[in-house]
């Protein structure tokens, strides 16, 4: 298959319910848990959730430079209401950017070279599944019930 | 709206997945954080089952289903990655079979899906459990690549 025949994926309405479910998703993990992890080297529940929303804000405010107001997610994001309210407010950076066809297809500069914006979105899809993932992996250690996986 | 090009990068992915085969110790193939967990083998063989799955109950693609619920060997994992990839790729490099509206045939009464669905439910299912396994490596202590996808 030719790697330019490339088509383009309508991702918004199935990441918006996405990110819905993982709003949902900060309360299955239990208070006194938040700062737990299974090994001391790895990031706890907190650390986790915090870089969901660092990411978009990176990529999108410093990255891409979109014209909105910071979280400022490191220094003002800790509870799990502000947690939440940080993915609420970074969805409508990425739903703006990733509904504007312009914007992916503009060139980024990156510490590694230049990425376009479909790369940009395409790795904060994978950020967040990702660490979605690390979130339901530390809740099934912990023997706590989670939601379906499933694909909203 | 806007799509998204996902497919090169997806490519890559792909080529990542089956480069992780080759970091699990031959003897942990079967190996689980606890014993109601998947082993990086189920796991493997679910990545590439769930592709032929989908592209049978929903795509309707006519192709041969190859992987099954058999228990696969390392080689036979990663021939696996890679034949369900192109097998996928071909669909979603299809503008026409992404915009498509399917119906389950192995569910009546659930919704009808669109490509678009489809193509996010396997990319998130691939991401999801390369994190399970990176999880699992970084639990045993194992030195893991680079977990993100690189750019093109």
């Amino acid at each position: 298959m030719s790697a330019q025949a490339v088509s383009g994926l309508a991702i918004a309405p199935v990441w918006a319910r996405f990110n819905d479910s993982l709003i949902r998703l900060v309360d299955y993990v239990p208070d006194d848990k938040m700062n737990w992890s299974p090994k001391p080297e790895l990031w706890n529940f907190r650390g986790i959730l915090m870089h969901i929303a660092g990411a978009r804000e990176g990529w999108l405010l410093h990255g891409v430079k979109l014209d909105e107001e910071p979280i400022d997610v490191y220094r003002t994001v800790r509870t799990k209401d502000e947690i939440k309210e940080s993915y609420a407010r970074s969805w409508r950076w990425v739903e703006r950017f990733i509904n504007d066809r312009a914007l992916l297809d503009a060139m980024y500069d990156d510490e590694d070279g230049p990425v376009s914006g479909h790369w940009i979105a395409w790795h904060l899809i994978e950020h967040d599944i990702h660490h979605r993932a690390d979130i339901f992996h530390y809740l099934a250690l912990l023997g706590i019930e989670t939601p379906d996986v499933g694909t909203p | 709206m806007s799509g998204v090009d996902v497919v090169p990068i997806w490519r890559r992915l792909n080529e990542q997945l089956i480069e992780l085969v080759e970091h699990i110790p031959d003897k942990r193939f079967d190996w689980a954080p606890k014993p109601e967990m998947w082993s990086f083998r189920r796991l493997f063989v679910h990545v590439a089952e769930a592709r032929e799955q989908w592209m049978t109950r929903a795509i309707n693609d006519g192709e041969q289903n190859l992987v099954g619920e058999r228990v696969l060997s390392v080689e036979q994992i990663k021939d696996a990655l890679r034949d369900t990839w192109e097998r996928i790729e071909r669909t979603f490099t299809d503008q026409s079979k992404l915009d498509a509206t399917y119906k389950d045939k192995w569910w009546a009464k659930a919704p009808l899906y669109n490509g678009h669905w489809v193509a996010f439910h396997l990319l998130e299912h691939d991401i999801h459990h390369r994190a399970d396994m990176l999880m699992y490596l970084a639990m045993l202590g194992i030195e893991v690549p680079s977990e993100w996808t690189q750019t093109l």
